[in-house]
């Protein structure tokens, strides 16, 4: 079997999973009273008004296929009803939010991804020496702290007791400057990347400034994370014999360990970062809801607090479907990497 | 047969398990890392034990000793807003609200240990059941259960708990077993997958095959010889989810979702103190009680439970045990 068969059924699997995963989200929506569950799909609060009309209207009191037929056309229309918190259509206040959390994100990824790999990398080749202890101790740290809590320290230490960093995604200044100044304009909706190309580089070092707490939280239990997971395999790819012949071979140490060690450990690593989205996603919600970050996970925070069902619901599925996707990429890349999985 | 020789037989036939169970604690003795984890434990445990006698449950108004149902309850002291700090009648201070945190902190202590144990052997039960079944059956229903296992894995695990407990809320269950239960509804099939994993290793073991060809029952099959050998790893996970069970449960507290401003649960201490962190002029770190306190519990209740976890792995997988 070559590797486009094995993509090819691999992207096919996708579809029953996602399947699933909307059946299930369907299914428990399903345990509400038709007035609750109505919010799932007007896209204007003023149709949910007259509850009566509304369940009438949207067929909530047909058989439960008709409804889930509907509640999927729906679905495929991008329709996933109103969010009191963000008066506004699900879709439309979450698609608004995706640029503010793919800020912190984008920050994030590279930092995690180097340092893990790099800690847990120092941690296998130094085995039992000092540093190892340190960076073991570091990431059951790591796993063990809730992020919620360091967050709020960073907040106590950094932003009301030295007042370096602040809460929220700008200041004040750099926010009436978006808001109101005909010289500025959208390109990506990255206020980074956009305030640099509007040649604004005080708000560029405003945005930075935000972002440095929100980054060090997500950071910290994602590195600890994969330092381990790249700990264990990086032993593993150490006691290989073909490590013993490149060392007979007269290769220097940092070249067995850069060019025959380290890619072979990459590998399960890889696997890893699928399991790397979901901590992201989840993250992002306490670490967003922490520094009052105006993002996706802070939206969704605020909107399950209200028990505004369609936005929490909205979210979860959004999340679901990304982590499905975010699975297949995965596998793919793991399918280019490892021949024993494309060819076996 | 006398009693005697009786006794002594049974006392030999123990000696293995014995002997199996010195050599287990002398491996946690040896490794620093469990023998710290196994002592947070413990204290954590005789915090939890002691709850009554180290924080007796007494209503701050009537100087009365609160009834049972209550003692998860905090006791106020006045209903001023502002935290007031540690002094001998309050002595790690008071939350916002005058919620006494010496209370709160001892009596989460059982809270943490009720939500770990209620939803990981919930849920560990509930997994087990599935996996076996789709384990030893195979075929068909294998085939159903696992993809339904595959869809609820494929939400990020917090995210899709907030959904649940965002719907069990209206239907009537209140916050703090709403919680509960969507991190059980959550939780089972990880252990669902590994325990049919498991099974499917055994399953094909010499010893299963040597059983079957005796003629011993499927069931006896399942329940003697390959659920006892498939079990451990299991167990491991799920002791080191206590932990992250608790951190998950205080992450949602901390979203606004679980146990009202009086109960006894530290996420929920914790998610009130962040209105205070900005402390008075001149000293910013005035309240610090309020936040580092209940942060330090939670984090040697998780710290804990990680490095017992990693001991039990050590000590548990035969592969590693004598290396």
């Amino acid at each position: 079997m070559g590797l486009s068969d094995y993509i090819i059924r691999r992207i096919l699997l996708v579809i029953p999973t996602l399947i699933g995963v909307v059946i299930l989200i369907f299914a428990v929506v399903q345990l509400l009273p038709p007035e609750r569950r109505v919010l799932l799909y007007v896209d204007d609060p003023r149709f949910a008004r007259d509850t009566a009309l509304a369940i009438k209207a949207y067929g909530l009191d047909q058989p439960v296929w008709v409804q889930f037929v509907n509640w999927m056309s729906d679905l495929l229309k991008g329709n996933l009803g109103w969010s009191e918190v963000g008066s506004a259509p699900v879709m439309k206040a979450i698609i608004e939010r995706i640029p503010a959390t793919a800020e912190i994100v984008l920050f994030s990824a590279p930092i995690i991804i180097f340092v893990g790999i790099k800690l847990g990398e120092l941690s296998a080749v130094h085995r039992d020496k000092p540093i190892d202890h340190v960076t073991r101790g570091l990431s059951i740290m790591g796993t063990s702290l809730p992020s919620f809590w360091v967050g709020i320290v960073l907040l106590a230490i950094f932003y009301r007791a030295l007042g370096w960093f602040g809460p929220g995604r700008v200041g004040n200044d750099a926010f009436m400057y978006i808001q109101n100044s005909p010289d500025w304009h959208w390109y990506t909706h990255l206020i980074t990347i956009d305030s640099l190309i509007n040649g604004q580089f005080w708000i560029f070092t405003d945005v930075v400034t935000h972002l440095v707490m929100p980054v060090i939280t997500l950071s910290t239990i994602n590195i600890a994370t994969l330092a381990r997971v790249m700990r264990s395999s990086m032993l593993e790819s150490l006691s290989k014999t073909y490590i013993v012949s490149a060392r007979v071979k007269g290769l220097k140490n940092a070249e067995v360990i850069s060019k025959h060690a380290r890619r072979n450990a990459l590998i399960p690593v890889v696997t890893l970062s699928g399991l790397m989205v979901a901590g992201m996603l989840t993250g992002l919600t306490i670490t967003e809801t922490v520094f009052s970050y105006p993002g996706l996970g802070a939206f969704a925070a605020s909107a399950a607090i209200l028990l505004d069902i369609p936005t929490v619901i909205g979210y979860a599925l959004f999340s679901g479907i990304l982590f499905v996707f975010s699975n297949l990429i995965v596998d793919i890349l793991y399918a280019f990497l490892d021949p024993r999985i494309r060819l076996g | 047969m006398s009693a005697k020789s009786r006794f002594e037989e049974f006392r030999l036939s123990l000696r293995p398990t014995i002997n199996e169970l010195k050599f287990s604690l002398n491996r946690i003795r040896k490794s620093p890392l469990s023998t710290i984890g196994v002592t947070i434990i413990i204290f954590y445990v005789m915090i939890a034990i002691l709850a009554p006698v180290i924080a007796p449950p007494i209503n701050y108004e009537t100087g009365q000793v609160m009834t049972t149902w209550e003692w998860f309850r905090i006791p106020r002291d006045g209903y001023q807003h502002i935290p007031s700090t540690p002094s001998p009648k309050h002595p790690l201070g008071t939350t916002e609200g005058q919620w006494d945190l010496y209370y709160g902190i001892v009596w989460g202590t059982i809270n943490a240990f009720r939500i770990g144990l209620f939803v990981v052997i919930i849920s560990l039960a509930f997994g087990l059941t599935i996996g076996l079944i789709g384990g030893y059956f195979g075929g068909l229903i294998d085939e159903i259960l696992m993809r339904f296992t595959d869809i609820i894995l494929a939400f990020p695990g917090l995210i899709l708990a907030m959904a649940f407990a965002v719907i069990l809320v209206p239907i009537g269950i209140s916050n703090l077993d709403a919680v509960l239960y969507a991190l059980i509804l959550v939780g089972w099939p990880g252990y669902a997958r590994l325990i049919r994993g498991e099974i499917l290793r055994v399953r094909s073991e010499d010893y299963v095959e040597a059983a079957r060809a005796v003629g011993c029952s499927g069931w006896r099959i399942m329940f003697r010889h390959i659920l006892p050998n498939a079990i451990y790893p299991v167990i491991v996970i799920a002791s080191l989810d206590i932990g992250s069970i608790v951190l998950t449960a205080a992450a949602l507290a901390f979203l606004g979702i679980g146990a009202p401003p009086d109960f006894a649960d530290w996420g929920q201490i914790i998610s009130r103190s962040r209105n205070w962190i900005m402390g008075i002029q001149g000293d910013p770190f005035h309240y610090w009680y309020v936040y580092i306190i209940p942060g330090i519990a939670i984090s040697g209740f998780v710290l804990g439970w990680s490095l017992l976890g990693d001991a039990f792995r050590d000590i548990l997988d035969p592969t590693l045990r004598r290396r």
